[in-house]
């Protein structure tokens, strides 16, 4: 042990006596004293022009971490400086012949070894001086600040540059030329990167090979979260270096036969893959999710809805290969499905990822394809994809297992437990493509809890839930491509025509009757009357014109369609666009209700009737949605509001009032609350008005469907997945200490590396 | 001569004689394999699954985020420092440089030998790179060789400045790391120097055109700008100068203050040649590309011949806007914010760009959020201090109302062209992904200072749809909206509203009358004047709707066109019955593109709510019905008025009977010289700002050019304007799956396997001497 200190100390002097080590110091000082002050600067403009100012950011997360964070920006500069650095270790004393000296010296070849290496950690520690002083002192800037999390990224980086310095030793040892060292280190970092492309098409060989892969290694470390995999990794990688270079230099010394060397070397290799493919089971993962917020790790709810989870979970992934959404999940993507899950997995190890490989028509045109044939075009298709066309089931093989024809043979995941429970996870058509965590949480919850099921009514004219004409409700209802269906957000869909049942069935909690045209027979509003009577719960959407046949329905509840249709001619708009805001009482139902009511965005009903609250004996009854106090009417005279001219007449009793166009009804009923939302217009929720945009106004017609779902499932669906505020969301700097951050960063920290230098240097020419 | 020829064979000796230089070689030709490939099978894959290649292949291969040209050229300046860090350092530490001294070679001799090696070092380098455009030479029939050459020369001249560079830092230290790393830190530093003192006009210029960063790439992407020759140029003279002062510095005695002279003589002369020859008016450029790309259009090069004198154009920028659009305009970015008009400065070097700020009400009111209870004044000043603007800069809008009235302009981010003969012309940014103006309009802002300004006259004063308003049913999308990329007044045309009741003329200048869905008929004044416009020729769009029989017949019957009774009805599953799916017909699609395109993919214009249109063969207008609702599914429909409410029956004993009836038609005729051109559709809604976004399932279509084309055509072709180009033609590529397996064994193994056996060999040979 002394002889190592002893040797690291020489090393070390050599370092420091010569300008090579000063030079790249000071370089990669200033360098990094520029980035941290530019962000700084950057995050203190921001922040002083007011933006930022309602959200939550973490302040230390937004400097630090991320791919544009301080950390990141280091990273790249520490791949180019430490080959630098480190190409001397041992191809100086090869080249000058001292390696001569050491080797015919007792001091053994593990000690010349850890003792270089030894000199380079220490030197690493000084190289990373801006770093280290940055994170330790950002706390007096930033109010809460997360130090936990900072000193994890940094802690990330210090691994990462050790893994460097243990490379660059390597290379050093491997050769007498120093540019040689530098180049070869440069290339096997490079390979290092790169190898987690390699073979992903097949099992084993992924597995290895995207461990070995040193690319974004840091990167979790870097967001706050400590994984033992990505620990593990670089002690087992600096190791297997650290060894390498051990037996090279030891092999030199003695006569040991090429064979027996080149077991060594493989032995020495296979341990480390060995330890990472075990290190990296799921199931012997540790973490440590740093920063208060816990930004890294998937919210209480969702943890709770894989604590519910028992037994083996399997995903199986359903990969048609004619299908151009499959593409994403071939066999050399495996990996990223595998991350897809892994903030999952790390709470529940024992859910499985399975693939089915199959051909099946989407309805596409594929005559751009070579091939006459289905089957050809198939094989063709797998060539471009470089794909083995026997792991494809023939449609009728897959038809054996599975019907997939519901989903148009378009890649689908079915989620299953032991039990043989199955929910359906989707990839969207939108930007992000992938499942967020609340559609993954949906669908595991979905496994468990017992699933709210959404009837809507149909047969007596009535909004479809599966048509995609313009005032349909098929986009909200059940678009398996749309994020927010609410088939996707945990819901299921079923549609109940009212003539062919005589009950309401008993799974369905929630009904949907939206603009019934005919109105419904005293046989019919019975079914629905026993279905109230035993507590389910209702939204209904009613229109104009639907004075008659609705209101007997809504009299149960104690509510009523006034006549005539409601007028609020805002802006440029048409009157009958009605401008809905939400009441502070809406804010009480669901958090989404009150940011609607915060956020003062608005509801656009085009055509829309006032409903009046008659009584609260049965249910209590409250307005969610309103017109303005101010401009808004009840039209009696015209029912054509865009052709007529649109005027308010006192004389035939039009009164300008704040009307209610939505409200909430709740009562007790066999130990629950029973909830009934009925709004005053179906459009608003159509695909039709649902794909406008408007300019003048924030809308939130898309709020008024989640959250109302939201609460009609007593908070069940969709899943909750906001997380907590991070506290360290402020920065107490302004603009005018900005330069003295930058004097104290680029100015004086710099310089006293070159005044201890010039110091050293001095010292020296004197001894 | 031969003193410099002689130095440089040597050094290549000593270079190819260590493993260095042959190392740097084979992973260089690794690189360029590895990513060569990878972009290839990229590309080949497109061309595989036939969906159709439209961009250049060779471009694709070459250029762009992944291409070869542009990853080698982000990569290059790790290679350099490596391979020059010894040039001199080595001599300076094994004292060799004094056998160099005290020998006849003059130290300028000694400097361009090593330099030269260099450059043959760079010349090998480039011929790995010339590999791969081998390969698209077989592979790529009509391969566009000039951007492939120029390219290669982009990257060889940005490799001799970082040599340059490399053999100067070399000079200054007898070790070799440090060499590298002061390489290294000179580049990042020239990387870096464009963004220094950005704020203040003087050095912007200076450090801007000192900037490395990008400096390969105009080249790289095909065009030989004179500005980046003499760049590279300079740089290289530059370097090669202070390595020779550095080198006569320490072989003879010098004073120190001669020295630095000498140094700073050398800087001035770079500077000075290097700022004058990026002056605009000093400009020359090749674009080799086979189909001009990097060029302006000659569309736009017509244009811009057209206008001669002074030519200016002025940036406003309202400090308390969204910092987005000061982020256009602030002084930080102004260089950033020029190079978008470089392809006109090049073609009209005259051109002036200045830029004004000031301080007025914003549309957008989200600063006031961010700085409550403050003045627009403390704001404005509050925002320039942060984003380092100097106040006085900022003007008032009193000041600014002198120059020009904004307030059309909502004070929104604007720019104004402003010719010697006082012409003007607005160009905007747009709300959408691009955000800043393209060619299409950048020109069509530029023609409007030259030809007389396309009016379009929108009747008001009958319940019409507004131009302004963004009600569902209005027109403000298409035709007036500020931020909207494709509205009318961002294509060339101005837009104002005309009420026939307070003129007896319609002006002259207003060549195009818009009637949209007039809900009162036109009194006997206002028919007056409409006739006299009718009569003197010009053209007009006149869009019915449902119910306008009695209100607009009157007007269409002018042009022997009839609105029929009914509504026509179409029932769907999903949509409402009177959704008319509108197809286009061959003898449309012979006289107009937009149709024409419409035929070929298939695409309907849907139109909610559509009358009928029939014609008078016997008129003197000529006739081509543009548009009609399918045949067999449609029939019009007499009894139902609410398609919503009701249901829709087809009642033949009424007359209803299946047929497909005409929704739009246009009508021409001549008038003397002057060809009139009308064009009425039954369907008010289609243009409506509700209608032109909506997506519906199962329903293809494109309502936005059907507008674009009406307006072409009322125009006479004057706006808006179409730039073509010429079209790629190196779309294709000739390999298989196969062959680009042969050709990755090459690229990847073969090659730099050669260059290893190469290496071996001479080091084996020169161990056996």
């Amino acid at each position: 042990m002394k002889i190592i200190l002893r040797i690291a100390r020489t090393e070390l002097a050599v370092l420091f006596y010569s300008p090579i080590a000063w030079f790249i110091l000071i370089v990669f000082t200033f360098l990094s004293a520029m980035g941290y002050v530019d962000l700084i600067t950057k995050w203190t403009t921001s922040l002083e022009l007011g933006h930022y100012a309602n959200s939550t950011i973490s302040i230390t997360g937004s400097i630090f971490g991320g791919d544009y964070g301080y950390f990141q920006e280091i990273l790249g500069d520490l791949y180019i400086y430490i080959p630098l650095l480190t190409m001397g270790l041992m191809s100086r004393e090869y080249s000058s012949g001292s390696i001569k000296l050491l080797l015919s010296s007792p001091i053994t070849s593990t000690e010349i070894i850890l003792g270089k290496y030894l000199a380079t950690l220490l030197y690493s520690v000084v190289l990373l001086s801006i770093p280290i002083i940055g994170t330790l002192i950002s706390g007096i800037f930033i109010p809460e600040y997360d130090l936990s999390m900072a000193l994890t990224g940094l802690l990330g980086l210090y691994f990462l540059s050790a893994s460097y310095c243990a490379i660059g030793l390597f290379m050093s040892n491997l050769t007498s030329y120093q540019v040689v060292a530098a180049i070869g280190t440069l290339v096997m970092l490079a390979a290092l990167s790169f190898i987690g492309n390699i073979g992903q098409e097949y099992q084993l060989i992924r597995d290895i090979t995207y461990w070995l892969s040193i690319s974004g290694r840091a990167m979790q470390m870097i967001n706050g979260l400590i994984c033992s995999e990505d620990v593990l990794y670089f002690f087992i990688i600096i190791s297997m270096f650290i060894s390498l270079a051990i037996m090279k230099l030891s092999l030199g010394r003695s006569a040991i036969s090429g064979w027996r060397a080149a077991i060594r070397y493989v032995v020495v290799i296979l341990i480390p893959l060995f330890l990472g493919y075990f290190t990296s089971l799921p199931s012997f993962k540790v973490y440590y999710d740093s920063p208060d917020s816990k930004p890294n790790t998937i919210t209480k709810n969702s943890q709770e809805i894989l604590s519910q989870l028992d037994g083996e979970i399997v995903i199986t992934h359903y990969v048609n290969l004619m299908d151009r959404f499959s593409v994403n999940h071939f066999p050399n993507r495996v990996k990223n499905d595998e991350e897809l899950f892994s903030s999952f997995v790390r709470f529940k190890p024992d859910i499985k990822l399975k693939y089915v490989y199959y051909l099946g028509d989407t309805g596409e045109d594929f005559s751009r394809l070579k091939g006459d044939t289905f089957y050809e075009k198939a094989e063709y298709l797998s060539a471009i994809y470089k794909l083995n066309m026997d792991i494809f089931l023939s449609p009728d093989e897959i038809a054996k297992k599975i019907d997939l024809r519901g989903e148009g043979n378009i890649f689908v995941r079915i989620i299953e437990d032991e039990n043989g429970n199955k929910s359906y996870l989707r990839d969207f058509a939108d930007n992000i493509r992938v499942p967020t965590e609340a559609e993954i949480s949906a669908a595991f919850k979905k496994l468990t809890a017992v699933i709210p099921v959404v009837g809507f009514i149909s047969g007596q004219g009535e909004r479809a839930n599966n048509k995609y004409g313009d005032r349909d409700y098929s986009s909200f209802a059940q678009n398996k491509y749309f994020r927010y269906a609410l088939t996707n957000q945990g819901f299921n869909v079923k549609t109940i025509n009212l003539s062919e049942v005589s009950e309401i069935p008993e799974d369905i909690n929630i009904i949907v009757i939206a603009d019934s045209k005919a109105g419904y027979s005293d046989a019919k509003l019975a079914t629905i009357d026993r279905y109230i009577a035993r507590g389910g719960n209702l939204f209904i959407l009613a229109e104009t014109f639907r004075q008659n046949s609705m209101n007997p329905l809504l009299s149960r509840f104690g509510l009523k369609l006034k006549d005539g249709i409601l007028a609020q001619p805002i802006g440029d708009f048409a009157p009958n666009l009605i401008l809905s805001k939400a009441t502070e009482d809406a804010g009480k139902l669901t958090f989404g209700f009150a940011e609607i009511f915060q956020n003062k965005s608005r509801i656009s009903m085009p055509g829309a009737t006032a409903i009046e609250i008659l009584s609260n004996d049965n249910f209590k009854n409250k307005p969610i949605l309103v017109t303005n106090k101010k401009g808004a009417w009840i039209e009696l005279e015209t029912t054509d509001l865009i052709e007529d001219v649109v005027e308010i007449n006192p004389l035939v009793g039009e009164l300008e009032a704040e009307y209610a166009t939505a409200t909430s009804s709740s009562r007790q009923i066999n130990g629950k609350e029973q909830r009934v939302i009925v709004v005053g217009d179906a459009d608003c929720i159509s695909n039709k008005e649902l794909s406008i945009s408007r300019e003048g106004y924030k809308s939130a017609n898309y709020s008024l469907i989640t959250e109302s779902f939201r609460w009609l499932s007593d908070g069940k669906f969709p899943i909750d997945v906001r997380r907590p505020e991070p506290k360290d969301n402020k920065l107490n700097l302004t603009a005018d200490l900005i330069p003295h951050i930058k004097i104290l960063f680029m100015g004086i920290f710099p310089s006293i590396m070159i005044f201890i230098c010039i110091f050293i240097w001095a010292k020296r020419r004197k001894n | 001569m031969k003193l410099i020829l002689r130095i440089a064979r040597t050094e290549l000796y000593t270079l190819f004689f260590s493993p260095i230089a042959w190392l740097i070689l084979i992973v260089f030709a690794c690189q360029v394999g590895v990513n060569y490939l990878e972009i290839l099978g990229e590309i080949v894959r497109i061309e595989l699954l036939g969906r159709g290649i439209k961009f250049s292949v060779t471009a694709g291969l070459l250029l762009g985020g992944s291409g070869l040209y542009e990853t080698i050229q982000q990569s290059l300046y790790m290679y350099v420092p490596l391979l020059t860090m010894g040039l001199i350092s080595r001599e300076l530490a094994s004292g060799s440089i004094k056998l160099l001294y005290s020998s006849p070679v003059t130290t300028l001799e000694i400097i361009l030998g090593k330099y030269l090696s260099m450059v043959v070092y760079s010349l090998i380098l480039v011929f790995i790179l010339f590999l791969p455009v081998l390969h698209i030479m077989f592979a790529v029939p009509d391969y566009d060789i000039g951007l492939a050459l120029t390219g290669l020369l982009g990257l060889f001249l940005l490799t001799c400045s970082y040599c340059a560079i490399g053999l100067f830092m070399s000079c200054l230290t007898s070790y070799q790391v440090v060499a590298a790393v002061a390489t290294l830190s000179t580049l990042a530093f020239l990387n870096f120097v464009g963004s220094i003192g950005q704020g203040s006009d003087f050095f912007r210029e200076i450090t801007y055109w000192l900037s490395i960063s990008g400096r390969a790439s105009e080249m790289v992407g095909g065009i030989v700008c004179s500005d980046d020759v003499i760049y590279f140029v300079s740089v290289i003279s530059v370097f090669l100068a202070f390595a020779s002062i550095k080198l006569y510095s320490e072989k003879s005695r010098v004073s120190k203050l001669m020295i630095g002279l000498r140094y700073l003589t050398a800087l001035i002369v770079m500077v000075s040649v290097g700022y004058l020859s990026s002056r605009p008016q000093m400009l020359s450029f090749y674009d080799a590309t086979n189909t001009k790309a990097r060029t302006l259009t000659i569309a736009s090069q017509e244009i811009i011949n057209q206008l001669d004198g002074d030519l200016t154009m002025t940036t406003f920028c309202n400090v308390l806007d969204q910092e987005i659009n000061l982020d256009i305009a602030f002084p930080l970015n102004i260089k950033k914010d020029e190079s978008r008009f470089k392809k006109y400065v090049r073609f009209k070097p005259e051109m002036k760009l200045d830029y004004i700020y000031y301080y007025a009400p914003p549309v957008d009111k989200s600063i006031y959020n961010r700085f409550p209870n403050m003045t627009d004044k403390e704001i404005a000043m509050e925002v320039a201090d942060k984003k380092g603007l100097s106040f006085k800069k900022v003007r008032t809008l009193d000041e600014i109302n002198k120059i020009v009235d904004l307030k059309p302009e909502e004070y929104r981010f604007v720019r104004m062209f402003e010719r010697e003969n006082g012409k003007r012309a607005f160009l905007r940014i747009y709300n959408d992904m691009f955000r800043h103006p393209d060619e299409q309009e950048i020109t069509t802002t530029l023609k409007k200072l030259i030809v007389e300004p396309v009016k379009v006259g929108f009747l008001v004063g009958h319940g019409e749809r507004d131009l302004d308003k963004n009600g569902d049913r209005d027109y403000s999308t298409f035709a007036s909206s500020l931020p909207f990329r494709q509205s009318m007044i961002n294509q060339g045309f101005d837009v104002i509203t005309i009420n026939l009741n307070d003129i007896d003329n319609i002006p002259s200048d207003i060549n195009i009358m818009l009637i949209a869905d007039m809900k009162k008929a036109l009194n006997e004044h206002e028919n007056s004047v409409l006739d006299r416009y009718i009569e003197r020729g010009d053209n007009l769009a006149i869009l019915t709707d449902v119910g306008r029989q009695n209100s607009m017949n009157p007007l269409v019957n002018k042009f022997g066109i009839n609105i029929d009774k009914g509504i026509i009805a179409q029932p769907s599953e999903l949509f409402a019955g009177n959704l008319v799916t509108a197809v286009s017909n061959e003898k449309a699609a012979a006289n107009f593109r937009f149709y024409n395109y419409l035929l070929k993919y298939n695409l309907v214009v849907p139109m909610l709510g559509a009358t009928s249109l029939s014609y008078d063969e016997n008129a003197d207008f000529k006739y081509i019905p543009l548009l009609s609702s399918p045949e067999g599914k449609s029939w019009i429909e007499y009894e139902t008025t609410n398609f919503i409410e009701d249901t829709v029956r087809l009642n033949p004993s009424i007359g209803e009977k299946y047929g497909s009836f005409v929704t739009s038609v246009s009508a021409t005729r001549f008038i003397g010289e002057k060809e009139q051109r009308v064009i009425v559709l039954g369907d008010a809604d289609c243009i409506s700002n509700s209608e032109l976004f909506i997506k519906r399932n199962g329903i293809r279509s494109n309502n936005f050019s059907m507008i674009t084309g009406m307006f072409r055509w009322l125009s006479n072709d004057v706006f808006p304007i179409s730039l073509s180009r010429l079209p790629n033609i190196d779309t294709k590529l000739k390999v298989n799956v196969s062959s680009v397996r042969n050709i990755r064994i090459i690229y990847i193994y073969v090659v730099p396997l050669l260059f290893a056996l190469l290496g071996i060999f001479i080091w084996w040979k020169r161990r056996g001497r």
